[in-house]
């Protein structure tokens, strides 16, 4: 049928429809398309097709005509395409455009159906506006009800994207200024992990991409295809991944951009306006949003900061009570470990749920001195801590440094790594476990830059962890601490010095209470104990003898019990014991903790060192007693039941009470030594005096006699002459006694003078018993020479006739009646001469005296005599080179012994036979 | 009147002989010193070297003298020794002793002995005298 056959159907049509021949004019154009274009039939027969086309489009057709023309092939013919068409009024309208072509009379004929889009498009634009309208509702509700962006974005990216139909979008929140990625959103089937990715690591700077175009804009923005966006980051990633047009609008707050929302298609399209415009609205509306929820997250943290200053205030306003309650009870006691003590117990539980505190004690060890819990449960677990776990052997953790470099230490949390790493032991982990170290803070007590301890604070786990502020509280509680350390110290310091000083003048004053040394000493030792020491002993040399041994004790069952202790082990002062040593060196000893060793030495026995082992002894001390020159003797001082121990301090006051007992031991030697020499020499005057006395009584009668004689009658002759001898005969004596005198003074002033000659021994008795005869008569005693014969030597013969003529005189004196033997004889290269008598002998005791000046081994009530005889023989024969010595027993005699060298001490070569 | 040793009156020990001196010294000078002055002066005399000896001689027949010259210092028994055994014995407690010693504390010590001394060197009038006050 022919286009005008067909013609009434065509013009029944509501499509528009419009012919064309091959040349592309109109043909024939039905009243729908005059309608639809505003020409009347008849004016659009004749037109080319590309009279109803927006200019614009002309060229596209002509160019698609032409091929059409030339290869009968279209890219839209037979299909329905969208295309502008433009009435006659100019005005664009979309048509729905289906191109087919018929054949007739030999002539293609192409038939061009409208179909007008503009009530679609209307539709279309309605359901768009209304996603969009949707879409804002979608995201306005989401950030209204949202207390974050962060929250929000998700949400509002789904809701978005669901309701504008876009594939991918990311939400950007501008942070230390970039934008930085929140959220991304992708429609579900629609995969790009890999754009994704790099979003999440992306951030731009204003006009840097995407996102930082839309910032820099301060307006929505669009991409018509993000390949030729060469410049955006996320370019090359975004094509990749099938993505290609693209929006992004920002959101203000406070007239700033605060975000930016950026959308992605999988098509290139053109620029949307109307997008943009509706996204624009919703940039605003989110900003309004998120200005409220940032003005609402500032008023949450303002009440919350508020909530803090205020929890902060008390618990700043707690510490300062606190610290003032800690400040007033540490300054309230001079006692160091109670003043300690104190601390802890106020830690707990105000500030911590346990507290130690550690301080190095006199002797430089570090000791815990506090454990305090607050959970009384606890306690016994705190005293397990505190007894099995000194301070100073932690392993590794932050103690030894707090210790040793001064450095508070806060670690608001502990982990149970950290307590494994600290513990010494299971036990001690099991026991810092138990105890609940969750939360930490330590600080070190200083004294002019010395580590003198430290505090440790510990919270649970279900406490909140120490902060800052709980460190500075620590520190500050640790500056009051150190400072009732200082004074406690020197409290400690000042006590102990007023107390030594104390001691030393109740010493002093207790020394010289007595006149007898040894009374004073025994008052000492007993006030030593039991305040500076559990037992005392003093022992003292006199005379290479160490004295009965002074012993004081509080218990005086126990005194008594170790003075017999010592009485039956005497000391030898050559030994090893540590007073035998303190004895010899004049250094004291200072034993801080006594072990068998020490015992050991001073032992002489298995059952003496059981013996002394039972006393328990823990600490000992000893000190000289310091005389002039010498040591006069030792202090001993013990502690054993109160388990103390002696320190470097104990030991410098103990020297100086033994130096005070030294002096007091040494001035009563003196006085004695002083008393005998005065004693004994007023004996010796007045013996001497007596002595003078008696020759002179007999030549003074004898002289008055003459006298009177010659006044009455005169003597016979041998009379006078007797008389005249007994006058001489005193005289003599007298002379001699005089001499005798002098040689005292002589000697005392000096060595003497020897007149040395060949003296034969044999013949000088001789001589010397000769002038003996008399008085050997008259008192009952034989004399027995067994004399050498050729014992010469070279000595001052007068000195060794004196000698001789005292040991046989003596001898008479004292062993009257009873026969007397001299021998002389050669022994080597010594000459050897003895007198024996067997008269009253001497006491062992005083022959040690004998040869002493002004010693006398007699009583002088029996016997007269200077008593300087025996002294003045032990003159000249050390004076001759030469040595005496005596063996005697009581009732049976004594033998006198003399030994001289036979070679001259002066050389004299041919003296030997 | 010199009368020279030899023939002593006999006495029967009760009633001293107002003669007879005793003189106890252990050196010989001084006893034979008092013996010249005292026999001298008409006096007789016995000596005795020491205590023991003196209490001897005077339990012995016919030595009852009218004073004893006792010095203090002398072997086996001294004087003070001596005095203690006279008086503790009646037949000698009464006997006067003068005590002649030249121990500076003669004074002291003859309170305790009867309280008469005489002190060395004695003159012989001092002598006399102590002797004249208890014999004839």
């Amino acid at each position: 049928m022919s286009i005008r056959d067909s013609a009434p159907i065509l013009e029944g049509l509501a499509d528009a429809i419009v012919a064309a021949d091959e040349s592309g004019r109109i043909i024939y154009a039905n009243p729908a398309a005059a309608a639809l274009l505003g020409w009347s039939q008849l004016e659009m027969l004749g037109m080319p097709l590309s009279g109803l086309m927006p200019p614009r489009m002309q060229a596209l057709h002509e160019a698609g005509f032409r091929r059409y023309q030339q290869t009968h092939r279209s890219r839209i013919m037979g299909r329905p395409v969208r295309v502008p068409a433009r009435r006659r009024d100019g005005v664009e309208l979309d048509v729905e455009l289906t191109l087919s072509s018929v054949r007739e009379d030999g002539q293609e004929i192409i038939l061009a159906s409208l179909r007008d889009l503009r009530e679609r498009v209307e539709l279309e634009r309605q359901i768009v506006a209304q996603q969009r309208l949707a879409a804002q509702s979608a995201v306005l509700s989401i950030f209204v009800g949202a207390e974050t962006v962060e929250g929000a974005a998700s949400g509002a990216l789904r809701a978005l994207g669901e309701n504008l139909g876009w594939s991918l979008g990311t939400f950007w929140l501008l942070r230390d200024g970039r934008l930085r990625w929140v959220a991304s959103w992708h429609a579900p089937g629609f995969e790009a992990t890999t754009f994704e990715a790099l979003s999440r690591e992306s951030s731009f700077a204003p006009g840097e991409g995407l996102p930082g175009y839309a910032w820099q804009a301060r307006k929505p923005v669009w991409i018509a295809d993000m390949k030729s966006e060469a410049s955006f980051p996320r370019a090359r990633v975004a094509a990749a991944a099938g993505l290609h047009a693209a929006f992004a609008f920002p959101f203000l707050v406070g007239g700033e951009v605060a975000g930016v929302v950026d959308f992605f298609q999988q098509l290139p399209l053109p620029v949307d306006e109307d997008l943009l415009a509706s996204v624009a609205t919703m940039g605003g509306q989110i900003g309004q949003c998120v200005e409220r929820i940032e003005a609402q997250a500032r008023l949450r943290e303002a009440v919350l900061a508020a909530e803090a200053a205020r929890a902060e205030a008390q618990a700043s306003q707690r510490r300062a009570n606190f610290l003032s309650e800690a400040g007033a009870a540490l300054a309230s006691s001079l006692d160091l470990r109670e003043t300690l003590r104190r601390v802890a117990a106020l830690a707990v539980p105000a500030i911590a749920d346990w507290c130690t505190v550690a301080a190095l004690d006199p002797e430089g060890t570090l000791q815990r001195v506090a454990v305090a819990h607050a959970d009384p449960e606890n306690r016994a677990l705190a005293e397990e801590y505190e007894a099995r776990f000194p301070p100073g052997r932690h392993r590794a953790g932050s103690f030894p440094g707090v210790l040793n470099e001064g450095k508070s230490v806060l670690q608001p949390v502990v982990t149970d790594e950290d307590l494994r790493a600290a513990a010494q032991s299971d036990d001690h982990l099991r026991v810092l476990r138990g105890l609940g170290c969750a939360s930490c803070v330590m600080v070190p007590m200083r004294i002019r830059g010395q580590a003198v301890g430290v505090i440790s604070l510990m919270r649970g786990p279900a406490a909140p962890s120490f902060g800052e502020p709980d460190l500075r509280m620590a520190e500050e509680l640790a500056r009051r601490a150190e400072l009732a350390v200082d004074n406690a110290r020197l409290f400690g310091e000042a006590q102990r010095e007023r107390s030594a000083m104390r001691l030393l003048a109740e010493a002093s004053a207790l020394l010289s209470s007595s006149l007898e040394v040894e009374v004073g000493l025994q008052r000492l030792a007993q006030l030593l104990v039991p305040r500076f020491a559990d037992f005392c002993t003093v022992e003292i040399i006199e005379d290479g003898e160490l004295q009965p041994v002074i012993v004081g004790h509080a218990d005086p069952a126990q005194a008594d019990a170790l003075r017999q202790l010592l009485l039956r082990h005497p000391r030898d002062p050559q030994g090893s014991s540590s007073v035998a040593r303190v004895l010899r060196s004049g250094k004291s000893e200072l034993h801080p903790s006594v072990a068998d060793p020490l015992l050991e030495q001073g032992a002489s026995a298995p059952a003496h060192l059981e013996e002394l082992r039972a006393l328990g002894l823990q600490s000992a001390l000893v000190v000289p007693l310091a005389g002039i020159d010498r040591t006069a003797g030792a202090l001993s001082l013990g502690w054993a039941e109160s388990g103390r121990r002696f320190g470097p301090g104990d030991l410098e006051l103990m020297e100086e009470v033994g130096r005070r007992a030294g002096v007091a031991v040494e001035n009563a030697r003196l006085y004695r030594a002083t008393q005998q020499s005065v004693r004994l020499r007023d004996e010796f005057l007045s013996i001497a005096s007596h002595e003078l006395k008696t020759p002179l009584t007999s030549l003074q009668l004898q002289v008055s006699l003459l006298g009177r004689n010659l006044a009455k009658a005169p003597l016979p002759p041998e009379r006078l002459e007797a008389k005249v001898a007994t006058i001489e005969h005193q005289v003599q004596r007298l002379g001699k006694l005089v001499d005798s005198l002098l040689d005292v003074s002589r000697a005392a002033a000096g060595p003497l003078q020897l007149e040395t000659s060949d003296v034969d021994l044999a013949q000088l008795v001789q001589e010397v018993a000769s002038g003996f005869d008399a008085a050997l008569a008259a008192a009952g005693c034989r004399l027995l020479l067994t004399l050498e014969e050729g014992v010469v030597g070279r000595w001052d013969r007068m000195r060794l006739a004196q000698v001789i003529t005292n040991f046989i005189s003596n001898a008479i004196k004292y062993g009257a009646g009873a026969p007397i033997e001299v021998t002389a004889a050669a022994r080597g290269d010594r000459a050897v001469l003895t007198v024996r008598d067997h008269g009253i002998g001497i006491a062992p005791r005083d022959q040690r005296r004998l040869f002493q000046r002004f010693a006398r081994a007699v009583s002088p009530e029996h016997y007269s005599g200077l008593g300087l005889g025996l002294w003045i023989v032990r003159v000249l024969v050390e004076a001759m080179g030469g040595t005496v010595a005596v063996e005697s027993q009581p009732g049976a005699g004594a033998t006198f012994a003399v030994e001289l060298p036979l070679v001259s001490k002066f050389a004299d070569a041919d003296l030997r036979r | 009147m010199l009368i020279s040793g030899g023939n002593l009156p006999s006495m029967d020990g009760s009633s001293p002989c107002d003669h007879l001196v005793l003189v106890v010294d252990d050196d010989a000078d001084i006893r034979e010193s008092l013996s010249d002055v005292l026999t001298d002066e008409g006096y007789q005399v016995v000596t005795a070297v020491d205590g023991r000896d003196a209490l001897v001689k005077l339990r012995g027949p016919g030595v009852a003298p009218c004073v004893i010259l006792l010095d203090l210092m002398m072997p086996v028994m001294s004087g003070v020794e001596f005095y203690a055994e006279k008086q503790s014995d009646p037949k000698l407690s009464s006997i006067p002793v003068v005590i002649v010693s030249a121990d500076g504390n003669v004074r002291l010590k003859a309170s305790s002995l009867g309280g008469e001394y005489i002190a060395k060197p004695v003159r012989i009038e001092q002598v006399l005298d102590a002797v004249q006050r208890h014999c004839a």
